[in-house]
């Protein structure tokens, strides 16, 4: 009976695994067939279209690796020391300050773009590469997974750095950070997948083309044919690399998340 | 570990390959571009012939915009039902009037009231290059293989005058 069970498990997961894998598995398949007028056979012609025929495609990757890479990299640095702060500062309003992160992230993304559509007016920014980096790079659900790691660090570990030295930087990135650093890996991923599939905020917030991520001109293109397949394959390879690259940490990290 | 050390292998490899086509896209793209010869339009003599009173005539000459005659091509039948002519600069009867279609240069010159009409190929320049146009001619006077150009095409204008037979036209 056990083994029965057992067996229907995997056969539920295996099949759940495949409905999962199967968009990704048709769309890197579909990239190396083409059909035409004498039936269908391998062909590298869509790869050659995007990445020689289609000046766009290239240009529009730099763009998502330069957005998604700076806004990860700002991200972390602004993230860590706040949540280092919410975990070791004491002041008046902390816990007050930690609710209000916690109902900003509970927030949808529509309704915070209106507000920062305003700033971003104000100051001009708009159709700048800034106007997607500024509010990308303050987010409070780094903070908060960083706050909520850093709750389960070892504070007598803390307090011996802290007859060592004063400077809270050192303590931070010399003894708080190594022991979070599993955090910050899952964080660093969670956070480039999100930027590196912008599509609504460069829509409203960028104008020209050349300034506009992969994402959003993939998602406009009308005619899907094998050279749309091949440019969503090189799309996906940066997050699926990163993935493999930090799954151990992404998994520890959320695992030894103190809720 | 060693998945570590494939997967940063692998990042570069595909950083690199994608580095490269970014640098060098335009180089290959023009490589691999079918090439075409062409001329510009530009001012040639032609004759002129005035028939006199006295039935003699009188010989002079003119200095009109000209093309030669590799650049052009005969208009096949119904060809101007084909929207890609709609954009063109000049209307006329002529081209209303199927009954010169198929027919040699100097038949068309007969039948279409007396207008010799061709198509060439003109180059136009884009955001993302040259490219190739199909424009109607309305044509005047010949000297030594020129043909006169009366409407269709300005000075300056790149004409093709001989390609890889990408375009489907008969050369000549």
């Amino acid at each position: 009976m056990k083994s029965i069970k057992k067996k229907m498990a995997v056969f539920l997961i295996l099949l759940l695994a495949f409905l999962f894998l199967f968009p990704a598995l048709f769309t890197l398949l579909r990239s190396f067939v083409q059909s035409d007028g004498n039936g269908v056979g391998f062909s590298l012609v869509g790869y050659y279209d995007i990445l020689v025929e289609e000046s766009w495609y290239l240009r529009s990757f730099w763009n998502s690796v330069f957005y998604a890479g700076v806004i990860t990299l700002l991200n972390l640095v602004f993230c860590i020391p706040a949540a280092y702060a919410f975990r070791e500062a004491d002041f008046r309003g902390k816990r007050v300050l930690y609710f209000f992160y916690i109902i900003l992230m509970m927030m949808p993304l529509q309704v915070t773009m209106l507000p920062n559509y305003i700033g971003l007016r104000d100051m001009k920014l708009l159709d700048t590469r800034l106007a997607l980096v500024l509010p990308g790079i303050f987010t409070p659900f780094g903070v908060i997974l960083m706050a909520q790691y850093m709750r389960g660090l070892d504070a007598s570990v803390l307090e011996a750095a802290r007859l060592e030295t004063k400077s809270v930087f050192r303590i931070l990135f010399s003894v708080a950070l190594p022991q979070g650093k599993v955090c910050a890996a899952a964080l660093f991923l969670f956070t480039f997948a999100e930027n590196w599939n912008l599509v609504e905020q460069p829509q409203i917030f960028l104008k020209s083309e050349e300034k506009q991520p992969l994402s959003v001109l993939l998602a406009m293109q009308k005619e899907v044919d094998f050279s749309f397949f091949a440019g969503s394959v090189l799309f996906m390879v940066p997050v699926v690399v990163l993935y493999l690259y930090f799954h151990e940490n992404l998994e520890e990290g959320l695992g030894n998340l103190k809720l | 570990m060693r998945e570590r050390g494939f997967l940063n292998r692998f990042a570069v490899f595909f950083f690199a390959f994608l580095l490269f086509f970014t640098l060098f896209s335009g180089s290959l793209r023009s490589k691999t571009t079918p090439k075409v010869m062409y001329m510009r339009v530009k001012e040639r003599t032609f004759p002129v012939t005035v028939d006199l009173e006295d039935g003699g005539q009188y010989v002079s000459s003119k200095r009109e915009l000209g093309v030669f005659q590799s650049a052009l091509h005969l208009l096949e039948e119904n060809s101007l039902e084909d929207d890609s002519f709609s954009d063109n600069s000049f209307e006329d009867d002529a081209f209303s009037d199927n009954s010169f279609f198929g027919h040699s240069l100097e038949e068309n010159s007969r039948k279409g009231n007396g207008k010799t009409i061709a198509y060439t190929f003109v180059l136009k320049q884009t955001e993302d290059g040259y490219v190739v146009r199909e424009c109607l001619v309305e044509l005047g006077e010949t000297a030594d293989g020129w043909y006169e150009v009366k409407a269709g095409l300005g000075k300056g204008d790149l004409v093709v005058c001989d390609g890889p037979g990408a375009f489907g036209w008969d050369a000549g």
